[in-house]
């Protein structure tokens, strides 16, 4: 008895989470310019005129050029970083993954502001390169918590035993460590991919006419007017997420969000 | 013999050269974080401080003696501490579904729970205007039910609505990750000793997951009052926040000193409630215990 409520009560509260976001696409894919219920009629028009005007296309195609950069170096940082803690000792080790992983803990908006005001006095105009360094902050200790997890199932005497027969240490790292936790960079790498996606709060401060991520281009025009073409245009995004966590859950199952042990491949 | 243990020094010398050099890939991070996180964040704040280039406390002053500003201070901490809590009653019982291994579509309700949180809070947002507008989903079907309602948008329930659904995968997930770690033999033990379902649950089960609800509490906490795009996108100017202030003053105001002010009252005001909440979390806990 118990039981069925229980279970009765997750689903709605699943179906739930995705009505919000399933209105959307509902919403995009409707003929009329305003959602009314029920639809008026199927159309993939707005999709259309999304990727027709440059202002859509071009915020998109900034958005994934931002996106791959962003989880590119962040992965590179972010290895280098948890391999570095791992070889210094374990009282530096904990102080500096608690610097690493603190941008985490302030307001995004603050390290937004900041770096606005950082880049201006330099004199930096915006670009790709001042988004992707921003959002570089909030990536990167995803993927250094990600990395330091997994050595833990690691055991360290095969690496010792790699250079005790001659290997060097770059040799170590790449036949004997990189596969043991490639799941975790790759999930790290698309971790930041997704991050680099959500952002708004810092893009909006580093970004100018020119340079106009999709998520801050839609809240944009979100806080003008909501109709079909915002929708098609956010379930753009909601498709490019859709993709990331798709090929995340493939390579290493989605479990690994509660700290559970990695499927094994 | 001897080849030996020079084989072990050499080693040993070779292993600490190794460690020495792994050290070295701290590098790169560290001097990326001293040049875009520390020192804009050093220049933010003195900037706070010392808005004409001398020290004074004027743009903190301009902020605490404004009526209006207390008002969006205390908007913030309201609004996040019932977001935390709404999360905190909505999901625990989803936490205790998932961290039941043997049931049948679970992976499908981990999917409909947690995938949303790697959808953009935008399109979240969107979708919750579409459902809380004036012509939205809510009010017709509530209209047509003929129970006459007003729009929940720009409104400060509705901003709380959609922070709830924006941040109950977080809190799930720091629920599941302590109930997983409960050994399973307690609460039977409890039953075989009399317990029945209410009473292990709240004397065995739920003081057991103290730590994550502390956990997911001040990670909910956190998010949601640094959250800036559902409250500008559902609440709007009628429902100003701590970090709609900062975006007002920081760009379009452009009064740098005071956004920055700002920004550093809601991190300050963040951490104390924070801290306060953690601490007496434990303190319950450990007070409980003496008692038993």
């Amino acid at each position: 008895m118990m039981n069925r409520v229980l279970t009765v009560y997750v689903a709605i509260v699943s179906g739930l989470m995705i009505f919000p976001i399933a209105i959307v696409i509902v919403a995009s894919l409707n003929s009329a310019a305003y959602l009314s219920f029920p639809p008026s009629g199927f159309s993939l028009t707005w999709y259309q005129q999304v990727m027709s005007d440059p202002i859509w296309s071009d915020a998109l195609w900034l958005t994934l050029k931002i996106g791959v950069a962003v989880a590119s170096l962040s992965t590179v940082l972010g290895v280098a970083a948890a391999l570095g803690l791992r070889a210094v000792d374990n009282t530096l080790s904990g102080v500096l993954q608690t610097f690493f992983l603190s941008p985490l803990m302030l307001p995004t908006v603050l390290i937004g502001l900041a770096l606005m005001q950082f880049y201006q006095s330099l004199g930096i105009k915006a670009s790709v390169l001042t988004v992707t360094l921003g959002q570089l902050l909030i990536a990167c200790p995803y993927v250094i918590r990600l990395v330091l997890a997994s050595f833990n199932g690691i055991d360290p005497r095969l690496e010792r035993a790699a250079s005790i027969l001659g290997a060097n240490p770059v040799r170590v790292f790449w036949h004997v460590t990189f596969p043991l936790i490639r799941h975790a960079v790759l999930a790290g790498f698309l971790f930041s991919f997704i991050v680099s996606l959500d952002d708004v709060n810092i893009a909006l401060f580093l970004s100018d006419t020119h340079t106009t991520p999709l998520p801050v281009q839609l809240f944009s025009y979100i806080e003008q007017n909501a109709d079909s073409l915002g929708a098609a245009a956010a379930s753009l995004l909601v498709l490019l997420a859709c993709l990331a966590v798709f090929i995340c859950d493939r390579i290493v199952g989605i479990e690994w969000l509660f700290g559970a042990k990695q499927r094994s491949s | 013999m001897s080849t030996t243990v020079e084989n072990g020094r050499l080693s040993a010398a070779g292993n600490s050269l190794l460690r020495l050099n792994a050290g070295l890939l701290l590098v790169p991070a560290l001097l990326f974080y001293a040049a875009l996180f520390v020192w804009p964040l050093v220049l933010s704040t003195w900037g706070s401080f010392a808005p004409a280039g001398q020290l004074s406390l004027e743009t903190y002053a301009h902020f605490f003696g404004d009526e209006f500003y207390r008002s969006v201070l205390w908007r913030s901490m309201r609004i996040s501490a019932i977001t935390t809590l709404m999360t905190l009653i909505i999901g625990y019982p989803i936490a205790v579904y998932l961290s039941q291994n043997w049931r049948k579509g679970r992976s499908l309700v981990v999917f409909l729970v947690i995938a949303p949180m790697f959808v953009s809070a935008v399109v979240r947002s969107y979708g919750w205007i579409i459902i809380l507008g004036p012509n939205g989903i809510l009010s017709s079907l509530m209209n047509s039910i003929g129970i006459p309602m007003g729009h929940l948008l720009y409104s400060e329930a509705g901003v709380i609505i959609a922070l709830t659904h924006v941040f109950l995968p977080f809190m799930v997930i720091a629920l599941v990750g302590s109930l997983q770690q409960i050994d399973p033999s307690l609460a039977r033990a409890a039953q075989i000793l009399g317990a029945n379902g209410v009473s292990v649950f709240l004397r065995v089960i739920l003081p057991l997951t103290l730590p994550g609800i502390s956990a997911g509490s001040v990670i909910v906490f956190c998010l949601a009052a640094s959250g800036f795009v559902t409250p500008a996108l559902v609440g709007g100017a009628a429902v100003p926040v701590m970090p709609y202030l900062v975006y007002k003053e920081g760009l379009l105001v452009l009064n740098w000193p005071f956004a920055s002010a700002v920004a550093l009252i809601l991190l300050v005001a963040t951490a104390l409630v924070t801290a306060i909440y953690t601490f007496a979390v434990r303190d319950g806990a450990s007070k409980r215990r003496v008692v038993r």
